[in-house]
């Protein structure tokens, strides 16, 4: 039995959509292997961003308590300064020596404002930022990154089902034997161009 | 002409349309897979972030609560006991110089300052701190973790489900190939059964689709999360209302109503606790938390069978739970059955010294929580008893008398018999992890509470009988005679203010007291002129090698 050309062309063609079929199934498979590695990227800024934020808070309020002491000692001597009375000269060197000798060895004078104050928020921001600027701490880029992988591959996967409509549509068009079989044959020509061009566009765009 | 030949070919036709259609379907359901396998993987990404920031939220939390508490309030309350005492010394320079000081260091954290600092009591709110520090948001991120971590469940089985879908794709695409094989009939065997693949994953592939899952809505979430911050601080009736605000949305949050029911427990409204926990059960929290809280609240409705059942189920899950197991002895009695409640107490006390000598063998030490549960049990059974004896005080709780179906005189005894072995496994198991040793031969008279009365001149005078107490008392003495305690014994005085343990008053130490005379035991503060004795019931136990010698009570008067 003679094969005709159309049986050739469809049977081509056919073969073709398998061909972007297994292209397009591997190019998913390659976005969600890469949204997976994202998402691991992610956690793991994630997770170090929140242990630099409990490194840092013990360290924070570890000076924080050193202050509570120096201040102790500070406003006491202040008190008796304010008295006045002559037999605190002793008592008040004291105190304000104890309090200059905490405030070298166990929090830095840098962070007392003006007033006295501690500014504990300055230092754990300073802490944070000088964190940042030798880890990666910020999980949202990459999640961000993940998201759209994930969408690229979803499409991609989504494609799939074009494809197959191109495949039933050759397959029919091989078995109709009237002039119906041109109509079918436009009509894959049509979704297998449609598929084409969505995986080029997803594939490049993201 | 309808040959065999063209019969043949049509047949092949329609096979090819066939597997193209089945193609089709199979490609929908890799993509349905696809979206669904992503969006697990979005939820578990997201529930593992949200267990990153509790557990951060949670320690930093603690972080600063532990400055605000040991450094801050700390400081303060020094500074206050300085001028306390200064007062007392009349020394009012000194005062005003620490008060001073002391208002200078409010300054330094939000736990001393309004809303955090009750002045009245001149002591922190610090449950309320907490909660706004981050009880409430720990929570919150807590609860959303676990609604993720279930959407992700949800999500995994559905994409599961679509790839068993696939693998029944494949199975009818093949039995439609293989029936192009075959020429005699069986080959619409093959067809229909391949068909009938299709045809179910099609209906099958349909109905998931339609299928939608429970989200917690995030409102039901904050409300709860308030709630657990309000029980927190002890708010158990607001606590209530916001957990009824959680489950008006949401009434199957299990949750909500396991806390609920902790809530309505401490409010003493067991019959409303009941039915939360069940609740929470049905709702699928059958953990031994719940099933431990409700086998009690049983008990204390004298819904005594069910009791029994509830209590079986934690222990089946969890045998080592000693503070289950009392409660199971303590329910039998109640019951009147006597033998399965010693069985029980048997049981619980051999799981004590079970877990001690592990623990001891690994050198380590039981949890803490052990002493706990001994010293619980203990007081369940003398609430048991006061209820008998129709005295109970306000920090105890036992089922009303008329709701026992045991004979009071046959539980008096027993539960007599197992306060005494509870207090004395307890004593011998701490001080030295083994069961208590043979009957010791120590005994000692009823305690006489007494004041030391002095004269003008400092010189000692009397001992007066002091049995109830007035408010500003900070010190009592025992009065007791002895024999059989040899010099060197193992001396232990527990003191249990309001039915709890007072460990600041707990002394342990060496027999130092010769036979022949009688002894006197000093309870004081009075080595400082700060401290008094809160108004209460005290009852002092008294232990010599690990054997309870005696016991008695004194009380201290409101001002």
């Amino acid at each position: 039995m003679k094969t005709s050309r159309f049986e050739v062309f469809s049977s081509i063609m056919i073969a073709l959509v398998t061909i972007f079929s297994a292209i397009t199934a591997w190019r998913a498979n390659v976005a969600s292997s890469e949204a997976g590695d994202a998402d691991f990227d992610g956690i793991t800024a994630s997770i170090r961003a929140q242990e630099s934020l409990l490194a840092n808070g013990i360290e924070g309020f570890e000076h924080f308590q050193a202050y509570t002491t120096y201040f102790r000692y500070n406003e006491l001597g202040k008190i008796l300064d304010n008295e006045g009375d002559p037999a605190h000269e002793r008592e008040k060197s004291d105190l304000w020596g104890m309090a200059l000798g905490l405030q070298y060895s166990f929090f830095s004078p840098k962070y007392l404002n003006e007033e006295g104050d501690y500014d504990l928020k300055r230092e754990l921001d300073e802490l944070w930022a000088d964190a940042s600027q030798s880890e990666d701490l910020y999980p949202e880029p990459h999640f961000e990154a993940a998201d759209l992988l994930r969408d690229k591959a979803s499409i991609l996967t989504g494609t799939l089902i074009l494809f197959a409509g191109a495949f039933f549509l050759f397959t029919v068009g091989q078995a109709v034997k009237n002039r119906f079989r041109y109509l079918f044959a436009l009509g894959g020509l049509v979704v297998f161009g449609i598929g084409i061009i969505a995986v080029l566009l997803f594939e490049w765009s993201i | 002409m309808d040959t065999a030949e063209s019969r043949e070919q049509r047949f092949e036709r329609f096979i090819s349309i066939l597997i193209a259609l089945t193609t089709i379907f199979a490609a929908t359901a890799a993509f349905l897979e696809h979206v669904s396998r992503n969006e697990a993987e979005k939820a578990d990404r997201l529930a593992q972030t949200l267990s990153i920031q509790a557990t951060t939220e949670r320690i930093n939390g603690a972080i600063q609560f532990s400055y605000d508490w040991q450094g801050a309030f700390q400081t303060w309350h020094e500074l206050d006991l300085l001028v306390t005492n200064a007062e007392q010394y009349g020394d009012d320079i000194s005062a005003e110089r620490f008060r001073d000081l002391r208002d200078r260091i409010g300054t330094l954290s939000p736990l001393l300052q309004d809303p955090y600092f009750d002045t009245q009591q001149n002591w922190p709110r610090a449950g309320s701190y907490e909660s706004d520090l981050y009880l409430v948001e720990a929570t919150r991120l807590s609860e959303q973790y676990e609604v993720q971590a279930s959407l992700s469940n949800d999500w995994e089985n559905t994409a599961n489900t679509f790839v068993l879908q696939l693998t029944f794709y494949a199975v009818a695409l093949s039995l439609f190939g293989l029936s192009t094989t075959i020429t005699n009939f069986t080959r619409w065997l093959f067809v229909g059964l391949g068909g009938l693949f299709v045809v179910i994953n099609l209906g099958w592939g349909a109905g998931m689709i339609l299928i939608t899952f429970d989200e917690r809505p995030q409102t039901a979430i904050d409300a709860y999360a308030d709630g657990v911050g309000l029980a927190y601080q002890g708010l158990n009736e607001q606590a209530v209302a916001a957990f009824t605000r959680s489950l008006e949305i949401d009434p199957e949050y299990a949750n909500a109503l396991f806390d609920r029911g902790n809530a309505y427990s401490i409010l003493a409204q067991y019959d409303k606790a009941a039915r939360d926990y069940e609740a929470a059960i049905q709702a699928g929290r059958g953990d031994t938390n719940v099933l431990w809280n409700l086998g009690w609240t049983y008990y204390l409705l004298g819904r005594f069978d069910q009791a029994v059942l509830v209590n079986q189920q934690a222990l089946a899950i969890d045998p080592s739970l000693i503070g289950v197991r009392m409660n199971q002895g303590l329910t039998m009695l109640a019951q009147g059955r006597i033998g399965n409640a010693i069985t029980e107490y048997d049981l619980a006390l051999e799981d004590a010294v079970a877990q001690v000598q592990a623990a001891r063998g690994r050198g380590e030490e039981p949890p803490a929580s052990l002493w706990f549960y001994l010293d619980a049990g203990a007081l369940d059974l003398i609430s048991l008893l006061n209820e008998l004896d129709g005295n109970q005080a306000f920090w105890e709780a036992a089922p009303p008398a008329n709701l026992l179906s045991g004979d009071p005189n046959q539980i008096r005894p027993v539960a007599e018999e197992q306060i005494e072995r509870i207090k004395e496994y307890t004593v011998s198991l701490e001080f030295f992890g083994s069961p208590p040793r043979a009957e010791g031969q120590a005994s000692a008279s009823d305690f006489a509470f007494v004041q030391e009365i002095y004269d003008q001149d400092g010189n000692f005078v009397e001992y007066q009988d002091s049995l109830v107490n007035p408010y500003g008392t900070n010190q009592i003495g025992i009065l007791f005679d002895f024999n059989g305690i040899g010099l060197g014994a193992h001396e232990v005085w527990k003191v249990y203010v309001n039915g709890f343990e007072d460990p600041a008053l707990r002394v342990v130490s060496e027999w130092s007291v010769g036979e022949g005379s009688g002894a006197i035991k000093s309870i004081s503060y009075a080595f400082s002129k700060v401290f008094i004795f809160t108004p209460g019931e005290y009852a002092v136990d008294f232990y010599i090698d690990g054997h309870l010698v005696q016991r008695g009570t004194f009380w201290v008067e409101e001002p």
